[in-house]
């Protein structure tokens, strides 16, 4: 069974909600973003969604963009991140997400990036300008699927309900929601109408739902955890990382995940 | 003439494919926006009243037709075929651009939009937008790579002038993929009360077909006005290629005439040999799936885009319109490049023998003709599609030809200004 189904069982029967946590995989440096990914496991998360970065990511805020942008000018190559992404799956238990932009996986050859990735025990994607309508040319769930991968589906509040009923037939595990309109970037405040729009999303999918976009605080995971099952924070901890001191960052990283972890309990 | 929206067997497929290129490639928040344009595009298409506002717009606003002139005196001088310059130069704006932005802009208010954003890199499509939208009393956001800021400052002076915000981009580049970037992000956020209008063949599926249908009048005007010039089609037709929508608009009447050959002209930069000297996708480029469409991409081995460079801004792109790497698999679209040096000279060689000053992206097209025309016998004829007039590169062609007076002058300005600030 795939780690994504296995951990979603999981919080089921333990009734609390799930924590998705991202990074993005050479920020600031490869070494200590790779402690990052075992602090995040440490601290609590059940889901590791790490960043393969990208020239241009078009649905990525400044504090991700920025991140980025950073680890490309340190000459970072996508080879190099599959060995760092295995060395992670080797030293943490939970379920790792590749979460990329569809340019990456169609370069290196989609079949044989799945190849690569189910190799260093990834066990799903995250590719968010790969919808389901291209599918049928890109064969990008196709072989995610046979290569025990969980290619991830998404929904917005704009998705209509025809889209929805599309979408439900090619989602596994879990579907990543986009909180509101527009892109990754911590926000204080969750959009008013998310009970409603996922409320809405619930009719037409009958699957586990993860929220991401805008995620920061414990109690915006208390609030999710009310109406979804997965709560995904991004810039939030990237956040995290440039207000803190060198030192300290990877500890004041841990606390503050502690603290996310926390509010998962229902 | 042609009617304004006609068919040919090079258009897409339902989904907005060329072949293996084009599509949809975009974040789950814009399927629904595009979905909308797709429709609004098909009805409005489909509508007598839309063509008919359109062509009053394309008549009365930016003065269509534009003239086929015969270049007789560079012509003579080349001692080759004749050349024929389609002058895009004389629309209102200064460029093509101004066809589409007209096109778009009458659809964004038939959708019901009251807000538009647009990215530019000379920014002769941001000015085209920022017209259109005081033209339509929209509000306006244009995206623009600092680099370009930098050097295109009349376009966005004007752009301000006219009301619209000028948004510098300071990612990546800062060039026109970075802009691309810049506005798709706006339009993920403000979907439901914004339209963004593409500047070229480009983008996801329906930009790069509506963008081309919007700019077809340019080549069934030529089909028409060749024939005045006594020549019942053109030989050879020349257009740069930055995105496509100058040479697209110009090719689309000719796709189904085999005997008509079509040239497209990359910008080649310092020379193709080195990825980063230059913006010639065909020169090293390679399939990639980019800012929501599959194209052809100067990138490198990971995938990663990478930097470009030409003398012109409106070249300076690391993608290009799925249609027309579709056009050259199929062998109906030959294309080459001219480097900043011979885009120099062709200005240059323009301007003295015609009196006409070609934007630095249509000299491009221009080099090509001069390097062709001597190799043709004289009863044929080369149509060059010069995109944009000279105006906006007033700062870039001064530079590169060194005029001393003109760093003079710029100085004199600067120390008036400081002057009378201590006054
Ligand atoms: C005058 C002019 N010509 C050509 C171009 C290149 O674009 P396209 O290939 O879409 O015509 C531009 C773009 O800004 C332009 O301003």
């Amino acid at each position: 069974m795939n780690k994504i189904s296995e951990r979603l069982d999981q919080l089921k029967t333990s009734n609390t909600t799930g924590l998705m946590t991202h990074l993005v995989l050479g920020y600031p440096d490869m070494p200590t973003s790779i402690e990052i990914a075992r602090t995040l496991a440490r601290g609590g998360a059940d889901f590791l969604e790490i960043q393969i970065p990208f020239s241009d990511p078009v649905a990525d805020g400044p504090t991700i963009m920025t991140a980025n942008q950073t680890a490309l000018d340190r000459g970072i190559t996508v080879p190099e991140c599959l060995r760092a992404i295995s060395e992670i799956c080797e030293q943490v238990d939970i379920p790792v997400l590749i979460m990329s932009y569809y340019n990456l996986v169609f370069s290196y050859g989609t079949a044989e990036f799945c190849t690569a990735a189910q190799k260093s025990g990834v066990s799903g994607l995250i590719i968010p300008d790969m919808p389901i309508e291209e599918e049928q040319d890109e064969l990008l769930f196709q072989h995610a699927d046979e290569h025990d991968l969980i290619n991830i589906t998404f929904v917005s509040p704009a998705t209509s309900k025809v889209r929805l009923e599309k979408i439900a037939t090619f989602t596994r595990g879990f579907t990543y929601c986009f909180s509101t309109y527009g892109i990754t970037g911590s926000r204080t405040e969750l959009d008013s109408h998310l009970a409603s729009y996922i409320g809405e999303v619930r009719k037409h999918l009958d699957l586990p739902l993860g929220i991401g976009f805008g995620i920061k605080t414990p109690d915006h995971i208390r609030q999710i955890g009310k109406i979804a099952d997965i709560a995904i924070v991004g810039s939030a901890i990237i956040d995290q990382y440039n207000t803190a001191s060198p030192d300290h960052a990877l500890q004041q990283i841990g606390s503050y995940v502690g603290s996310l972890k926390a509010a998962t309990r229902r | 003439m042609k009617e304004l929206f006609f068919k040919t067997s090079y258009d897409a497929d339902d989904r907005g494919h060329f072949g293996a290129y084009g599509g949809r490639y975009v974040p789950e928040m814009l399927m629904p926006a595009l979905e909308e344009l797709e429709k609004a595009y098909d009805d409005a298409r489909r509508d007598p009243g839309f063509a008919r506002d359109l062509t009053d717009l394309y008549h009365h606003f930016s003065g269509r037709p534009t003239p086929l002139y015969h270049a007789q005196n560079l012509s003579r001088q080349l001692g080759g075929a004749q050349i024929f310059i389609k002058n895009e130069g004389l629309n209102h704006t200064g460029a093509h651009k101004i066809n589409h932005c007209l096109g778009q802009a009458l659809l964004a208010q038939r959708m019901g939009k009251k807000r538009i954003i647009a990215e530019t890199g000379a920014g002769q499509h941001g000015l085209a937008t920022a017209t259109v939208a005081a033209r339509f009393g929209f509000e306006c956001t244009v995206f623009m790579g600092e680099v370009d800021v930098a050097r295109q400052r009349p376009n966005v002076f004007w752009m301000e002038q006219l009301g619209t915000e000028v948004r510098p981009v300071g990612f990546g580049s800062r060039t026109l993929k970075d802009a691309v970037n810049a506005a798709l992000k706006d339009w993920i956020a403000t979907v439901e009360t914004t339209h963004y209008i593409i500047g070229s063949c480009l983008g996801p599926h329906p930009y790069p077909s509506m963008n081309r249908d919007f700019q077809a009048i340019v080549g069934a005007e030529v089909e028409d006005q060749i024939q005045d010039h006594g020549f019942p089609k053109p030989d050879y037709v020349i257009a740069c290629v930055g995105g496509g929508s100058n040479s697209l608009g110009i090719f689309n009447a000719f796709l189904d005439d085999p005997e008509v050959h079509l040239i497209g002209v990359e910008a080649g930069g310092k020379g193709v040999e080195k990825l980063g000297d230059h913006a010639a996708r065909f020169e090293g480029g390679r399939p990639g799936v980019v800012e929501g469409y599959k194209s052809f991409f100067l990138q490198d081995t990971d995938g990663q885009l990478t930097h470009t460079h030409s003398i012109s801004a409106g070249l300076d792109y690391a993608g290009v319109g799925p249609q027309i790497v579709y056009l050259k698999d199929r062998g109906r679209l030959h294309l080459t490049y001219a480097t900043d040096e011979q885009a120099i000279a062709a200005f240059r060689m323009l301007a003295s023998t015609e009196g006409i000053l070609p934007a630095l992206e249509s000299s491009h097209a221009v080099a090509e003709a001069i390097k062709l025309a001597p190799t043709l016998p004289q009863k044929k004829s080369i149509v060059v599609n010069l995109s944009g007039r000279g105006d906006k590169d007033i700062f870039i062609v001064a530079e590169a030809v060194k005029d001393s007076k003109w760093l003079d002058f710029l100085q004199s300005v600067i120390d008036r200004e400081k002057q009378s600030d201590t006054k």
